[in-house]
């Protein structure tokens, strides 16, 4: 028992003995340690090399805007093909006799960003296509389409300035006029979209139950201004592409019945009734398939580096971070300066930004990208060419380059379409930025590569070298 | 048997405790660090003068031959400092596990023993505020530097009593560890963001310790020792990075039992620390005085030491002047003892004043 007493004494007089404050007033160097970190802040001016210019990621059917335009050389529609519409109507609950539609009027919904404020007159077209286009569609193959007239066309600025939002002649409606107006905004997804519900009569009504037995709608939009003809319309890829009402009556032996004057009973006792007592009063169908066909100058490839346009384009850089900083430095601050070239092959006027990420592994034009955009280098929002250098905030992609020292070095510069779409229910991003858009633009930017010796793209690192500790 | 496996029991409670380390100061920032003292609390009452003759502290081999059977003590240390450098101030508490000696008894007459003690502590902490420039502009950085740990003394010792001669030697061990940080902060998070490197380093050493103890009469004895000490290694991740010579040390005391409730000590300990770095290393000349008076079951302890710190800026040894005064308590016929110490230190040197309470409990049990 004593001895016990003895070793639990020595034990619990151990765990009071752990604790200490220390601190010290500093006059350095007489009573401060001989070493402390140092911030180095350098220019590596050789750090990328072998940069090139990759054509063919992101394709007009996959693109979450369709740009549509008739400027800058460029002549650009947007095609949409609708899901299938219903061409029968049950008429009664109790068996399976159906009646075949015939469609009064249609509406068509239509969403896109809010115009550019130097547009005049804008006017938007839309023409029936046939069926059968798909990506590989060109707009030769349509030229006939488009030729004949069109099955509306609205004056975006006309309907905008209804007081009434309301054009009570023909029957358009502007759900949201794209600003920050809160009588006007449906959610935070709509803040820089306009939605406009456009009638359509039925003497121009699209339907066409005879053909094949299927009902489908195909669309083309062409845009004309007196200026700026350039609209960015919403694809089906981020929820906002074109939609249809069909409003119809059913014919049953001859008598057209309203959808509400049909009657289903309810199949089960639940009450109320989980079925629907009637049929809708429209028909929805939504996009199907979306992209556009456009005509735009060649831009052959040179030595200087191309990001942006349609499909995109990305620059590859492969930085050579110096051994040094990698494998024994922190990074405290990570730039990227770009140096534009004075005029840019393509600029629509909208606006764009700069991303730069890492890729999973450098195999050239098809290095998988790594787009977590925790560790992706953002540039500023730009409007047209920069007129300075660009600088890229790099910090998060080199502090995760000297983390882990086996993934490559090497990134993709690509141009973005900004996203105005705010997203802080999802991602906490309250810009929207980091959703922004790839290959939704014509804009092509274009910057020096490391063969312009004097303007080649520069890496400037704010670096912290490791010291010796330890060592009295 | 009983007794030797009580020995064995403590002296592996010695390794477990190793880590724990002494008190810290400003002065050994660029050096090794500050020397720590392998004194009991009783011997740190009378200012360290009867830590050449006290069984329970770790200075002297000799001494244990006073333990006629197995003793183990304890001490524990809280220290309150205040240091005072170019007019600004700063407070800090350290508590601290500085010694452990256990020894008793084994064959013929020898008494063998073992414990640990500080040899050095390098805790500290430094905070500094700076402006530098980066990316063209003015940024306020905040560093941190700090040590955490020391060197310990692991020490198997063994004493004979041959007549008035008492010859004794031991072995030292010499290991320890120091957590290291450096860290940078900025004021404008938003652009920089903050650094740290963290590192841990090992202490290695050896070192070697004889001492005799002459007695002339009952009331009257002369002691002296001398110890060498090899290098110290400072590893990281299994490298060296430094090594650093250690010194020796050599020091003489005499103990005057003058009657049966008085007794007075004094010794002096000359250390060639100048060896181990190139600068502010200096050699430390510390003498001590004290005594002890009163019954042995309460008796009233004082003393007063003086003399130099090895390390510090400038050309000359930082000075440390102590006072100090302590009592004990006897219990359970005599197999447990309490001593409380306090002690008033002052150091002095480049500016800079530390001024230390420390009040020390050592628990002596001796079952």
């Amino acid at each position: 028992m004593k001895r016990l007493a003895l070793v639990t004494s020595i034990i619990a007089l151990a765990f009071w003995a752990c604790v200490e404050e220390p601190t010290s007033p500093a006059r350095c160097p007489e009573f401060c340690p001989g070493n402390k970190l140092v911030a180095v802040e350098s220019l590596f001016p050789d750090a990328i090399s072998r940069d090139s210019t990759f054509r063919g990621y992101a394709i007009p059917i996959h693109v979450g805007y369709l740009p549509i335009t008739a400027e800058n050389g460029i002549d650009s529609r947007s095609i949409t093909q609708m899901t299938f519409l219903s061409t029968r109507t049950t008429l009664d609950s109790i068996d399976t006799t159906t009646g075949p539609n015939v469609i009064d009027s249609l509406k068509l919904m239509v969403r896109f960003l809010r115009p550019d404020s130097a547009t005049r007159n804008l006017r938007l077209s839309f023409y029936v296509l046939p069926d059968s286009i798909d990506s590989t569609t060109t707009q030769a193959n349509l030229a006939s389409y488009f030729a004949a007239p069109p099955l509306r066309v609205v004056n975006v600025d006309s309907l905008l300035a209804q007081p009434s939002r309301r054009d009570s002649i023909i029957g358009d409606t502007v759900l949201t006029n794209g600003t920050t107006d809160t009588n006007t905004v449906l959610s935070n997804g709509t803040r820089h979209i306009v939605t406009l519900r456009l009638k359509v009569d039925s003497a121009s009504a699209p339907y066409h139950p005879a053909d094949s037995g299927r009902a489908r709608l195909s669309l083309g939009v062409v845009v004309t201004a007196d200026n700026r003809p350039t609209v960015f319309l919403g694809s089906g890829e981020t929820g906002l592409g074109l939609g249809a009402s069909w409003f119809y009556r059913v014919d049953s032996a001859g008598k057209l019945l309203r959808p509400d004057s049909i009657f289903y009973k309810c199949p089960d006792s639940s009450n109320p009734c989980s079925k629907a007592k009637h049929p809708p009063d429209s028909l929805i169908t939504n996009t199907n398939f979306d992209s556009f066909v456009y005509t735009a100058p060649a831009l052959p490839p040179d030595s200087n580096l191309l990001i942006g346009g349609t499909p995109s384009q990305r620059a590859l850089l492969r930085i050579n971070i110096p051994k040094k900083v990698r494998d024994s430095s922190q990074v405290l601050r990570a730039e990227l300066f770009l140096i534009p070239t004075p005029t840019a092959p393509v600029v629509m006027g909208d606006s764009v930004l700069i991303f730069v990420n890492r890729v999973f592994a450098d195999l050239g034009l098809k290095s998988p990208i790594d787009a977590d955009t925790a560790i992706q280098g953002t540039s500023r929002v730009y409007d047209g060419n920069p007129t300075d250098t660009v600088r890229i905030e790099l910090t998060p992609l080199f502090r995760a380059f000297v983390a882990d020292t086996t993934v490559p070095t090497s990134v993709f510069v690509r141009l973005m379409a900004l996203r105005r779409t705010v997203q802080t229910a999802t991602s906490g991003d309250s810009t929207g930025r980091g959703f922004s858009l790839e290959g939704a633009t014509f804009t092509t930017l274009r910057f020096y590569s490391s063969r312009t010796a004097a303007f080649r793209p520069v890496i400037k690192l704010t670096y912290v070298p490791r010291i010796k500790l330890g060592a009295p | 048997m009983v007794t030797r496996r009580g020995l064995v029991l403590a002296l592996g409670l010695v390794g477990t405790a190793r880590l724990l380390a002494a008190q810290s100061s400003p002065f050994g920032i660029n050096g090794l660090g500050v020397p720590g003292r392998p004194e009991s609390a009783r011997s740190r009452a009378t200012g360290g003068a009867f830590a050449m003759f006290d069984p329970f502290s770790g200075l002297m081999e000799t001494a244990i031959t006073a333990n006629d059977r197995l003793s183990a003590n304890a001490v524990g240390a809280v220290s309150y400092v205040t240091d005072e450098l170019d007019g600004v101030s700063a407070s800090r508490r350290t508590t601290r596990f500085p010694l452990f000696q256990v020894s008793g008894p084994a064959w013929a007459g020898v008494v063998i023993g073992g414990g640990f003690s500080s040899y050095l502590d390098r805790s500290y902490r430094v905070t500094l505020t700076d402006t530098i420039v980066l990316g063209g502009s003015q940024q306020q950085v905040t560093d941190v530097l700090s040590s955490d740990g020391g060197v310990s003394d692991l020490r198997v010792v063994a004493a004979k009593q041959f007549g008035p001669l008492t010859l004794g030697a031991g072995f030292h061990f010499l290991s320890g560890s120091s957590r290291l940080l450096a860290a940078r902060s900025f004021t404008d998070t938003s652009t920089y963001q903050g650094v740290s490197q963290t590192d841990e380093v090992a202490y290695r050493g050896t070192g070697m310790s004889a001492s005799a103890m002459l007695a002339l009469g009952r009331s009257i004895h002369i002691a002296g020792f001398a110890r060498s000490d090899t290098h110290l290694r400072t590893e990281l991740n299994g490298v060296e990075v430094a090594r650093n010579d250690l010194p020796t040390v050599y020091g003489a005391g005499v103990y005057l039992h003058l009657t049966p409730l008085a007794a007075l000590a004094g010794s002096v300990i000359r250390s060639n620390w100048s060896v181990s770095t190139d600068s502010n290393a200096f050699n430390t000349t510390v003498w001590s005085v004290g005594g002890e008076f009163g019954s042995g079951r309460h008796p009233l302890r004082i003393g007063v030491r003086g003399g130099q710190l090895p390390f510090g800026p400038g050309t000359a040894a930082p000075k440390e002047f102590a006072l100090s005064a302590g009592t004990g308590i006897v219990f359970a016929q005599g197999r447990g003892i309490i001593d409380i110490a306090l002690e008033r230190q002052r150091r002095t040197g480049s500016g800079l004043t530390e001024t230390l309470w420390t009040g020390l409990f050592g628990v002596t049990v001796r079952p």
